[in-house]
């Protein structure tokens, strides 16, 4: 019974918090987004891509190419969205 | 004398507190490492911005830390022993949350911009909803099995006095 009450949840505890730290994604960048294009990486502002499982992408001039738009400096995460370009300019 | 009624009843109460043993182990660890995963992860103020129903930054920040808040806070209820029964009526009702907003999403998503992170991350919307429903029916069956639990140790207690 002491074993249920205490060492039990106390033990659950430890175990998950050790996991947690683990496996946080820490790379992403919640302010900024990094849209890649031919000349370097354009930082903008945190873009709306919207609930969707489409790569999102963005153009940074009005009628330009449209560019992907990754969510970590270090463009390993690709910014998901409902597929429509975005304007970033 | 016999023995027999006695002796099942205490094989089903060991079985009943093993069960109870592994689901309190479970959600604890559940809750404590979705909420630490959310409050770490600072992408997760993200996907409150880019949900529908939320587009102001301030109410995605109060979002994000809230509900991370509320698991930790629940998974502490299920870890101390008086609160046990009310950490997981909380429970039942965090997950009756996430599988309503798991079919919503269902409904009316696209995809899957998950916010989860560790195994879940890997799930789709139908998978998640189905894990909710799963962690539903397990929560209320610990409640289920805590009343139990706690009545035959009463009933013991009135017979060895």
């Amino acid at each position: 019974m002491k074993s249920k009450n205490f060492l039990l949840p106390m033990m659950a505890f430890i175990c998950a918090i050790g996991m947690a730290f683990a496996t946080i994604n820490q790379s992403s960048d919640p302010e900024l987004d990094y849209i890649v294009t031919e000349s370097g990486v354009e930082i903008v502002e945190e873009l709306n891509c919207e609930i969707g499982n489409t790569p999102c992408e963005a153009r940074i001039t009005p009628g330009g190419t449209p560019y992907p738009v990754y969510d970590d400096p270090a463009l390993m995460t690709r910014k998901i969205g409902v597929g429509k370009v975005k304007n970033a300019f | 004398m016999y023995y027999g009624d006695l002796n099942i009843s205490a094989r089903k109460d060991k079985r009943r507190s093993i069960y109870l043993s592994i689901m309190l182990f479970y959600f604890i660890w559940l809750l404590v490492f979705s909420g630490i995963t959310k409050l770490a992860d600072q992408s997760f103020v993200n996907f409150w911005l880019n949900t529908p129903f939320l587009f102001e930054k301030r109410m995605a920040e109060v979002f994000a830390i809230v509900i991370p808040i509320v698991e930790l806070l629940t998974a502490l209820l299920i870890g101390l022993r008086r609160t046990r029964r009310i950490g997981l009526y909380f429970a039942v009702l965090i997950f009756m949350i996430y599988a309503t907003y798991s079919i919503w999403s269902l409904i009316n998503a696209n995809g899957m911009p998950c916010s989860c992170n560790g195994f879940i991350a890997q799930f789709s919307w139908k998978q998640y909803l189905y894990f909710n429903i799963g962690n539903l029916v397990l929560a209320r069956s610990s409640i289920y099995i805590l009343k139990k639990e706690k009545r035959f140790y009463r009933d013991n207690d009135r017979n060895v006095s």
